[in-house]
């Protein structure tokens, strides 16, 4: 079972025509804001950046069988760090980008060490408690605008690299950073670290009797997640020029769940097409029915009910792909026994 | 698979576009709650403009209107998105609704450095009508901490000792603090709650022990009806405590809700259904016909919104595109408010009078207010000088 | 300020807030316990419940017919809603589980709001009950609020004993712990976990028919109590009605003195916000104590 850890790999015949579809789709997002239509580039850069969000949740959800439901709690941390020190003088992405994402892992270390001996139900609120706690700190600080959180004076200078006040660049940028991480993410789940988790997620107690410190891998994958999930939020407060404690909120951990699994938990990529559908549904939806929920609701229990190997498992996997080829995508269950 | 995946994109981004080109008519963004903690204040705005554009024949000082209506959730993230949208992508000449405090703060700036013109009809939050003025907007309502200084201008003259409650957000702190600048008596005691706390229980026990013979409340959002009735429940009205607050506490939006609790409060308002004037009866009017109530004060505001924005379309005849004209024409606010007199200060907020009513049984078994007083005249904001706009 | 009567006066709130917590907390626990499903959807059922029991209090005047009718309408609701789309979950993990009965939350708001619209629905206390009670010159109560009180005793009572001693209690008792076996035997599961469900979703609705009078009849109501119930039953531990209700008291008198205690310490701009934070530093510091929940050894 543990070979099969690297479930994203390209398998067999279909390697090709995959990747020529991953080109395709890559020359549209770099062809985007060739349309001339800014609302597209800044639409565009929203998807990549809640992607990115998604993405970094997938690593532990997917790959470490952690369902966490506090994961906005990074976001948040993310983008206050780089909301306070905009406000504070300090607009270099270059100083506030690596603060941000090193604020966000410290925050992940201090809350998985402390979070990951609890399963199941268990995991699930202990990490709800955590970014609820981070809530209400964001909400206390009044002087950056309380509840109602606070604009950046700008987006953050890249020193003569780039001009981020334009939504072009800062699209191009933010595509940029998503695909140096998911390449990163997608040697780490393939690496010798990324089986051991895949390991641990099937069965913790057997990599426990052969000796794996699961804790600490556990806690490791955790960190990093989470410190991506800052780099998000970072970017997230540079989109809007604005951060405030709604980064923070349950609802965010709740729709990047979402986005996860309508995408397709554990392929990394799965979670940026969720992203996207999730975002497009929003706004499409929306935009002709008032009501949109209506439909959006029944949806999700569709998705779960009927596709849960999400849009990717049903684009990637077609119908003749045996479940047992794709342990990664299928059976991302990880604690079906806990909570009785 | 290709073709999948190029179908879906290509599907979505065609949805997306929609061709988008104003010619002879104005095209309005109308971003309000329709969902979220503030959506009954995003529906009566709704009504109001409804009333407006019936009113008005769906036209706006002669051009004919396009509403286009949004949601913004009460969430700053999406209510940002959904002007962008609205700006960038259907090309609407300008935003008016704006239900939310948060999302205001949000779009205030991009939108003002973007060019888009904004008139709110429900939120006016203080700082904006300092520091952070700006010429792209207008607020037709209130200024969040105007209203609680009429209250505490008028419990310094009727209160002995008053206890402080206020919910714990933003506009809730500037509430107290615009109070506690302007109470002159003793203050009891003060409590901060959480902003969807449902048991207030425990609050108003502190109220009773505190002996305080004025309750101030800032109680808003899903809470306040929960509130309203709990302190009917609790009978300190029976025993010599009077509540003070503003005027959506207990409104016509709220009444069937709350039964006979929000009796004898006292509260602040810019406008009320009973104020006696020719315009605000032809609206009210109109809006008892098409509703079957009285109007609360967002459907009134939005009303005004609209009347007032038919005049200064009218006064540059249509010719939206020239700003700085329209700007001059909305600064005269050459309009018949339905708050009878109505006029802007240097920052764009309103200068008006602020009246106290209390809530009665009228003789129609129905509650409604009776004007108790009017207890600031002309007043606009009390450091006009800190927003550096002059005209 | 401070004196003796009023410190018993703010314990009996915060038993009267946990109680009330409670019987949203008993229902969402048993589904929980005996059938390891996640419901988010609890809050819609309390939702709909309020809106219901409002409806049909305003058409016929009378509290005990709306209860009643509510009563049934939400355990049919329930158990329709079960049938419908829950059953293949039961074999899912929690984030299926999760994600789909939080769809069902988004579709349960809107359809609220397409048939009763966006404005608080009215729903006044009965007038037999809109008294008060006098417990001392200093302490009164409002009668309503005790009902409420006795109401939820009597329902976790009910509850606890139809688990102990009736047939279909021992049966449902038996389908937690061994669903396969009781196939086995030729009882219908199906049907039985159908029932526990609906009877899941009634105790949600009755929270919400004996809380509308006093608070609001609104959209999304029921969400933001869905947390701090989520909290209650994992301190409880999952699946122990004992374990919610003490769980329950807990939560309440700890939130009621956290909010009369820290503001005194910290003062209000400090002590309001560490308030609302004291239900999940609690939480928190059980489960880093205590990873399998606090009052139920497992």
């Amino acid at each position: 079972m543990i070979r099969d850890g690297a479930g994203t790999r390209d398998d067999g015949g279909r390697g090709a025509a995959r990747q020529g579809a991953w080109l395709l789709v890559l020359a549209l997002l770099l062809l985007l804001p060739m349309t001339g239509e800014v609302f597209f580039v800044r639409f565009g850069a929203r998807v990549l950046v809640y992607a990115l969000a998604a993405m970094s949740l997938d690593l532990i959800l997917g790959y470490g069988g952690m369902v966490s439901f506090g994961h906005a709690a990074f976001i948040g941390i993310g983008a206050y760090t780089v909301g306070i020190l905009a406000l504070n003088g300090v607009e270099s992405a270059f100083i506030s980008w690596p603060a941000a994402i090193a604020c966000a892992g410290l925050a992940a270390a201090v809350i998985g060490a402390l979070s990951l001996r609890a399963r199941g139900m268990y995991f699930i609120m202990i990490t709800l408690a955590f970014s609820q706690m981070l809530f209400y700190t964001g909400s206390a600080l009044h002087q950056y605008g309380g509840d109602e959180g606070r604009r950046m004076p700008a987006r953050n200078s890249l020193a003569g690299f780039l001009d981020l006040q334009s939504e072009t660049a800062f699209y191009y940028l933010t595509l940029a950073v998503f695909i140096g991480c998911l390449w990163f993410a997608r040697r780490l789940v393939a690496s010798r670290f990324g089986m051991v988790l895949h390991a641990i997620r099937q069965n913790e107690t057997r990599a426990l009797s052969v000796g794996i410190p699961a804790y600490r891998y556990k806690l490791t994958a955790f960190v990093i997640s989470g410190a991506l999930g800052g780099l998000a939020g970072a970017l997230l407060a540079n989109l809007n020029t604005y951060f405030a404690p709604a980064y923070f909120e349950w609802y965010l951990s709740g729709d990047l769940i979402a986005m996860v699994v309508l995408g397709g938990i554990a392929s990394l990529v799965g979670p940026a097409i969720g992203a996207f559908t999730f975002l497009v549904f929003q706004e499409l939806l929306s935009r002709y029915f008032e009501h949109w929920q209506v439909i959006f609701g029944p949806l999700l229990v569709l998705v779960v009910l009927f596709a849960n190997r999400g849009i990717y498992g049903w684009f990637a996997g077609g119908a003749q792909a045996k479940p047992a080829r794709r342990p990664a995508a299928v059976s991302p269950r990880p604690e079906l026994d806990a909570g009785a | 698979m290709r073709n999948k995946v190029l179908g879906v994109v290509l599907a979505a981004f065609c949805l997306l576009a929609n061709p988008a080109l104003a010619a002879d008519k104005i095209k309005i963004l109308f971003l309000v709650s329709l969902t979220g903690p503030w959506s009954v204040f995003g529906h009566e705005q709704e009504r109001g403009l409804q009333v407006a554009l019936e009113e008005l024949g769906n036209t706006v000082g002669g051009l004919p209107v396009e509403i286009i209506t949004k949601d913004d959730q009460g969430k700053p993230d999406a209510g940002l998105q959904q002007a962008t949208q609205g700006v960038q992508l259907d090309k609407v000449d300008l935003i008016t609704g704006l239900s939310a405090a948060s999302v205001m703060m949000a779009i205030a700036k991009p939108m003002s450095d973007a060019g888009v013109l904004m008139i709110s009809g429900n939120t006016g939050p203080t700082p904006l009508a300092r520091e952070q003025c700006t010429e792209n907007l207008f607020v037709v309502s209130y200024e969040a901490e105007l209203m609680a200084k009429a209250t505490a201008v008028y419990m310094s003259k009727v209160a002995k000792s008053a206890y402080l409650l206020s919910a714990d957000f933003q506009a809730g702190w500037d509430s107290l603090n615009g109070v506690k600048e302007f109470y002159k008596g003793p203050v009891a005691g003060e409590s901060v709650v959480p902003v969807s706390l449902l048991d207030f229980s425990s609050d108003l026990a502190k109220v009773r022990a505190s002996r305080a013979d004025t309750l101030y409340g800032f109680i808003t959002a899903q809470a306040f009806i929960g509130f309203v009735k709990q302190w009917g429940q609790s009978g300190l009205g029976n025993r010599g405590v009077t509540f003070h607050g503003g005027v959506w506490t207990a409104d016509d939006l709220s009444f069937p809700a709350e039964g006979d609790a929000p009796i004898g409060m006292l509260l602040a308002a810019h406008w009320f259904p009973q104020l006696d004037n020719p315009a605000n009866r032809k609206f009210v009017a109109a809006f008892h016909k098409k509703f079957g109530r009285n109007p609360a004060m967002q459907a009134q505001q939005q009303y005004d919104v609209m009347m007032l924005l038919d005049s200064a379309v009218r006064a540059v005849k249509g010719h939206i595109e020239d700003r700085t004209a329209l700007r001059n024409a909305l600064r005269k606010a050459d309009f018949a408010s339905a708050r009878g007199k109505f006029k802007f200060g240097t920052n764009q907020f309103p200068v008006q009078d602020y009246y106290i009513v209390k809530v009665v049984k009228q003789s129609s078994g129905e509650l409604g207010y009776e004007l108790v007083t009017k207890i600031l005249e002309d007043q606009g904001e009390t450091y006009m000088d800190r927003c550096p706009m002059r005209w | 300020m401070i004196d003796g009567p009023f410190l018993v006066e703010e314990l009996l709130n915060g038993v009267q807030l946990g109680l009330m917590l409670f019987l949203m907390a008993a229902g969402l626990t048993l589904t929980f316990g005996i059938m390891n499903l996640v419901n988010l959807a609890h809050g819609s059922f309390y939702m709909v419940a309020s809106y219901l029991a409002a409806m049909i209090a305003g058409l016929t005047g009378s509290f005990l017919l709306a209860a009643g009718l509510a009563l049934i309408g939400t355990l049919l609701l329930g158990a329709a809603v079960e049938v419908a789309s829950l059953r293949p979950l039961y074999r899912r993990g929690h984030l299926d589980q999760v994600l789909a009965t939080f769809g069902l939350t988004l579709f349960f708001n809107e359809m609220s709001r397409i048939l009763w619209g966006s404005e608080p629905y009215p729903m006044s206390t009965p007038s037999w009950l809109s008294g008060e009670v006098q417990f001392s010159s200093e302490i009164y109560y409002p009668a309503y609020r005790l009902a409420i009180s006795v109401v939820a005793l009597a329902a976790g009572g009910a509850l606890a004993l139809f688990i102990r001693y009736t047939k279909l209690g021992s049966l449902v008792r038996a389908g937690a712990n061994n669903r396969e076996m009781l196939q086995a035997l030729g009882i219908n599961i199906r049907l039985i976990y159908t029932f526990v469900f609906g009877l899941g979703a009634a105790l949600a609705g009755l929270a919400g028919i004996m809380t509308a009078p006093v608070l609001t009849v609104q959209i999304g109501v029921g969400d933001p109590i869905l947390i701090v119930v989520l909290v209650i039953i994992v301190i409880g531990g999952i699946g122990s009605i004992v374990g919610a209700f003490f769980a329950s008291l807990l939560v309440g008198v700890v939130d009621t003195f956290a909010r009369l205690i820290l503001p005194m310490l910290f003062g209000n701009e400090m002590g309001a916000p560490l308030a609302s934070m004291a239900l999940y530093v609690l939480l928190a510091l059980i489960l880093i104590v205590r990873p399998r929940g606090f009052l139920v050894d497992s």
